[in-house]
């Protein structure tokens, strides 16, 4: 299915918008209820955006550690579990990284500026 | 009369004659999930401005403790001296209120932004220092006065607990996962038990000009291990952006700990606090999953729950980072 212009995301950035700009002329929780508002539609924004390369590369990276692949909700199950169970233990720097790298993709699509410098252009 | 506090009125009439009256009543905005009111109590003789506070909220997966025993904890903290607001009576089954208490009011600032504009560099050290004074005030108290806190989970195993508050909320999370296995491996030997406020960071205590005036929020409090409390104090997410300054956004850890030591605190070992720390980084993210989970499954709805959940992952990158050693 194709739609016309505007795109979602131009839509989403044109909603947050609308908020961006009537938020401050509410008061109290409603000012605060717009502003959260605006923050969910970014998080919509760019998880449009970046989610699918996101999802590819977390399942790569969990099949390789794990040494089989299945669906990305049963690996990272089971790479819990194992963390649970002090499989890791002992590469516990590499199971470290690993969860860093896939946390550091989440942060990009919730709130990019909350990462150190060091993490906010490597991808 | 009926302007929404006749309740109220009716509550305080039982206690204090037909003669008392409330006076400019007032409901702050961003109440959270209790309900609270502030008035003027006026029974003949004096004018006090009280606090009242009811729980809406109580599903039977709400980890923390009950109004009564909140209630008793103030009371025994007043009785001994910590600054805590004045336990003043409890709402009974009469009240047909549900569960809540009123307190004495006490003015001043919790904001975090607003105390770090309102005082230079001397004025944070002074109120670090005063919270580690009322932390050694606090910790010092018997634990045989508060016997009712035995039995809360928290007080039976506060790690164990919060790992069976994140399996209720059935979502896997790779980061907490590996916290809570970091915590097994490294747990410091426990020392003698005490009273631990449980929920003492920036924004949950009363500041003035001249220091730190009231430990607030006193629905965590339990009996443990009381390195806890700092730990918690200096979490990230409590420093308001005062990323440098572990204590709450306000100083350095060693003359806030060196003031705990002379106001009679216990030694402090920082390894325990970095403990209780990584602790307190593991729990604030789990707090942001359980926010999602009322939202998603429990019909709690509104968009600051939708974001707590989305900001798990905010504190989970601060812990992988704090555990990396790449923070402190």
């Amino acid at each position: 299915m194709s739609q016309d212009r505007p795109s979602i995301n131009d839509i989403l950035l044109t909603v947050q918008k609308f908020l961006d700009d009537t938020g401050p002329k509410l008061e109290g929780e409603a000012k605060y209820h717009a502003q959260v508002s605006s923050y969910l539609l970014g998080i919509c924004e760019r998880e449009l955006r970046l989610a699918g390369d996101f999802d590819r590369k977390e399942a790569v990276q969990l099949a390789d550690f794990l040494g089989s692949g299945a669906p990305l909700d049963a690996m990272t199950a089971e790479f819990c579990a194992n963390i649970r169970a002090g499989k890791y233990d002992k590469n516990w720097d590499q199971t470290l990284e690993l969860i860093l790298a896939q946390t550091i993709d989440k942060v990009k699509v919730v709130k990019p500026g909350h990462l150190a410098l060091m993490h906010r252009n490597a991808h | 009369m009926t302007d929404g506090f006749d309740d109220i009125r009716t509550a305080v009439r039982r206690r204090f004659g037909e003669k008392a009256e409330i006076a400019n009543v007032v409901v702050p905005t961003l109440g959270g999930v209790n309900r609270t009111v502030l008035f003027d109590l006026m029974d003949g003789t004096s004018i006090r401005r009280l606090v009242s506070r009811q729980e809406t909220y109580s599903a039977e997966d709400n980890p923390f403790l009950p109004a009564s025993q909140q209630f008793r904890v103030m009371q025994v903290a007043f009785a001994e001296g910590v600054p805590v607001p004045e336990p003043i009576f409890e709402y009974d089954e009469a009240d047909g209120m549900g569960n809540g208490f009123v307190s004495a009011f006490i003015a001043g600032e919790t904001m975090p932004q607003r105390i770090f504009r309102s005082v230079d560099g001397g004025g944070k050290l002074k109120i670090a220092t005063d919270l580690a004074a009322l932390l050694a005030k606090l910790h010092a108290i018997d634990v045989a006065k508060v016997p009712f806190l035995e039995s809360v989970p928290d007080s039976v195993d506060v790690i164990g607990n919060y790992l069976r508050l994140y399996d209720s909320y059935a979502e896997a999370h790779p980061a907490i996962e590996l916290g809570f296995r970091w915590l097994e491996c490294n747990r410091p030997p426990a020392k003698r038990r005490q009273l631990v406020h449980g929920d003492f960071r920036t924004g949950n205590f009363m500041v003035g000009p001249e220091g730190v005036r009231a430990a607030l929020d006193w629905e965590c409090a339990h009996i443990g291990q009381p390195m806890e409390d700092f730990g918690w104090l200096c979490v990230r997410s409590w420093r308001f952006g005062q990323i440098d300054l572990p204590i709450g956004g306000f100083a350095q850890r060693a003359p806030v700990y060196a003031a705990y030591e002379a106001a009679g605190g216990d030694k402090i070992d920082p390894e325990a606090v970095r403990f209780w720390e990584i602790f307190g980084l593991v729990r604030w993210a789990i707090y942001n999953v359980m926010q999602a989970y009322a939202h998603v499954e429990r019909g709690r709805r509104g968009v600051a729950f939708a974001a707590m959940g989305r900001n798990a992952c905010l504190v989970e990158y601060e812990l992988l980072m704090t555990l990396s050693g790449y923070y402190n």
